[in-house]
């Protein structure tokens, strides 16, 4: 028991691309594949963890999600839906791609996978000119070229201009 | 525009329609503009970027319509918004150096000689194009088939990414979705699946047919062709939903499939080519509404070595059934017509069995050879024919072995008043040490009971163990017979750990003959401490 304890309150310090320094507790650290790769692979562990590619505002957020899985107890799943659910509320674009990429990363599957079904609800039923202007994809087509994809896929747009 | 608005020092928005602006004799003015909107402005010689030079705090910026912009240079650090569109006579246009731009529409209507967009961190804000493959399968995954399709449009990038989505679902919606004129519907539909499937690229994993029942076409030479083609593609998930009037007679390819590693088929006919047919890599099974040939279901299992769930629902046809499947771990087995026999020869890891039948089979096992073929069993449902079934061959008190890893058992339909049921009833609860859970679900139909249960459940050591791990008992649809009451009362006096007794009452209750019951359940003594009884 007491050496579980012990565990429990080992941290380590992940460093996000912009140098601010968080310190975790390595069962929240856990819940990402990549770290616990890391960990598994060096005992000993690094003072430091480098996360180049995400910035603090995104790993706070990250971190965020991370405690709140690791510390709520299985039977809790309806509490950490309603979480997940909160938690990507509001949040704009740009943060919302940072998040998906950390997740990505990082390898945590559960906020990736929620990252996703909320990218994936912006784009579903949307004609695609809405699409294009909410992610700003640059159509690059001519409008011969448009015709010909649009004709090679008939069946998908009917219904929709 | 009189010129005086050049020198104003406090000006932070400025919008204008229909002006023209003259250059200044002298410009003070602009380093505080924020916003800046120009709707059909007429600007003199290198009028805007002057202006545009001076007004290093410009957030946001609108040119609409206007005219007398040959060059347009924009070079503003804090600019967030930018809307370029629909003006006359640009001959250059460059961007450069915004990092903080987030928005921005840029239609320059014909062709500028030069364009220049040096503007890194504009470019990455389409972020979504430059997701990682794996995220955006992932996020085409989430979306239906027809929306996915449709991204192709958005541009040359994604023309084909929805193609490698490995999951094709044309479930109902898909249906209701391409199938809008409802005069051709065959030729529709055929043509929009073989589309997918000719340009789809790489594996196939997972493909999951449902034709909706009001489809009255036959589809079946079509499916056959598709498949073909999915086996070939590397299907591993595969669900085939025919219709009832009809059914689709699976393909004999389906068992060279070394991928499959799921299949469920609702509406279809099930005919291996031979005795040694079998889906060797299939660990899930799904049959509903399913015909087999006459007897062949058991072979085709049996040469199913890695199955471990397998669910047989409605089905027709199986007649008699021996499961070998060293490695199952759940079954159940629905409400079955022609069932014949049921038998386990080697299901060592069966931990969960869902039994039901419509019909009484001719020959079963019974209770103790029943269980002895599933010694691992934690999980156990079974509804009154089969209960029945395996009362009938009686049922010792006790039996010789004891199934400690059972924790949850739960029978529908129970006549409990009948004598052999209530026995087998009781044997069973006795073999399991461990029980955590236990679930009745009472016949509807019972009025009366045989005196014999009642003696046996009022004699005071008939049951001669405390069922020290029980926690939980439902009961659903109680009318309050004697035996029923007696259960109650036997559990409760022999369970030190219980913490809820669910009492269910049935509905054809008044509200009398529920408080009668309540107030005899409540004197009865309960072993347990904590535990309460719930209505």
């Amino acid at each position: 028991m007491a050496s579980s304890i012990e565990n429990n309150n080992e941290k380590l310090t992940l460093k996000s691309s912009d140098g601010e320094e968080f310190l975790v507790e390595k069962h929240v650290a856990l819940q990402s594949t990549l770290l616990q790769n890391m960990l598994d692979s060096d005992c000993s562990s690094a003072d430091v963890i480098p996360l180049p590619k995400i910035d603090a505002r995104t790993l706070a957020l990250v971190l965020g999600y991370c405690k709140k899985h690791a510390d709520a107890s299985s039977s809790k799943q309806g509490e950490l839906n309603s979480f997940d659910s909160e938690f990507l509320k509001d949040m704009d674009m740009g943060a919302l791609f940072n998040l998906v990429l950390a997740a990505n990363f990082m390898e945590i599957k559960g906020l990736l996978d929620i990252a996703a079904q909320k990218i994936a609800d912006t784009i579903k039923d949307k004609p695609h000119q809405e699409v294009r202007e909410i992610f700003h994809v640059e159509n690059d087509y001519t409008p011969e070229e448009e015709a010909a994809v649009r004709e090679e896929n008939r069946w998908a747009f009917e219904g929709f201009p | 525009m009189h010129s005086c608005i050049y020198s104003c020092q406090e000006l932070t928005q400025l919008k204008l329609v229909n002006c023209i602006l003259r250059p200044p004799r002298e410009l003070s003015g602009f380093q505080n503009v924020i916003v800046l909107d120009f709707n059909r402005v007429t600007f003199g010689n290198n009028m805007l970027r002057t202006l545009l030079s001076r007004s290093g705090l410009l957030r946001r910026l609108t040119i609409k319509l206007c005219s007398g912009i040959s060059h347009l240079n924009i070079h503003a650090p804090n600019l967030e918004v930018l809307i370029i569109n629909s003006n006359s006579g640009i001959d250059s246009f460059s961007l450069v150096g915004s990092p903080k731009l987030w928005f921005c529409l840029i239609a320059l209507g014909g062709d500028p000689r030069r364009t220049t967009m040096n503007n890194p961190h504009f470019r990455t804000k389409d972020f979504i194009s430059d997701l990682p493959k794996n995220v955006i399968e992932n996020i085409l995954e989430r979306i239906p088939l027809r929306d996915a399709a449709r991204t192709s449009i958005l541009s040359s990038k994604w023309r084909y990414i929805w193609t490698t989505v490995s999951q094709l679902v044309l479930d109902k919606q898909f249906f209701a979705d391409t199938l809008r004129t409802k005069a051709r519907v065959r030729q529709e539909f055929t043509n929009a699946v073989e589309k997918i499937l000719l340009l789809h690229s790489g594996p196939i994993r997972k493909f999951d047919l449902r034709l909706p029942e009001i489809i009255r076409v036959n589809f079946c030479s079509d499916i056959d062709r598709w498949i073909l083609f999915l086996s070939r593609n590397g299907i591993k998930d595969l669900t085939l939903c025919s219709t009832i009037d009809m059914p689709y007679k699976m393909h004999s390819c389906i068992y060279s499939c070394r991928e499959l590693t799921r299949l469920k088929l609702v509406n279809c006919i099930l005919k291996p080519p031979s005795e040694l047919s079998g889906f060797q890599y299939v660990i899930r099974l799904h049959f509903q509404r399913t015909t087999f040939g006459d007897n062949t279901l058991g072979p085709l299992l049996s040469r199913s070595g890695l199955l471990e769930r397998l669910t047989i629902k409605y089905c027709s046809g199986i007649g008699h059934l021996n499961i070998n499947a060293p490695n199952l771990n759940s079954l159940f087995i629905i409400d079955n017509n022609g069932l014949e026999s049921l038998s386990f020869v080697d299901t060592p890891n069966l931990r969960c069995f869902f039994g039901s039948l419509c019909d009484k089979m001719g020959k079963t096992p019974t209770l103790m050879e029943f269980l002895v073929a599933l010694p691992r069993v934690s999980k156990l449902n079974l509804d009154g024919f089969f209960l029945e079934l395996l009362a009938a061959g009686g049922s010792p008190r006790n039996l010789p072995a004891t199934f400690t890893l059972m924790n949850s058992l739960s029978l529908a339909d129970v006549e409990f008043g009948d004598f052999n049921v209530f026995s087998c009833t009781i044997c069973l609860i006795q073999s399991c040490p461990n029980l955590k859970k236990l679930t009745f679900w009472f016949s509807i139909n019972e009025s009366t009971y045989e005196e014999q249960v009642v003696n046996y459940l009022e004699a005071p050591t008939y049951m001669d163990q405390t069922l020290t791990k029980l926690l939980y008992v439902t009961m659903h649809d109680l009318v309050g017979l004697k035996p029923q009451l007696l259960l109650i009362k036997l559990l409760l006096a022999c369970s030190p750990m219980l913490e809820i007794m669910f009492v269910g009452l049935s509905e054809q209750l008044d509200i009398n003959e529920r408080f009668e019951i309540s107030k005899e359940l409540s004197q009865f003594p309960r072993l347990s401490p904590k535990a309460a009884v719930i209505y």
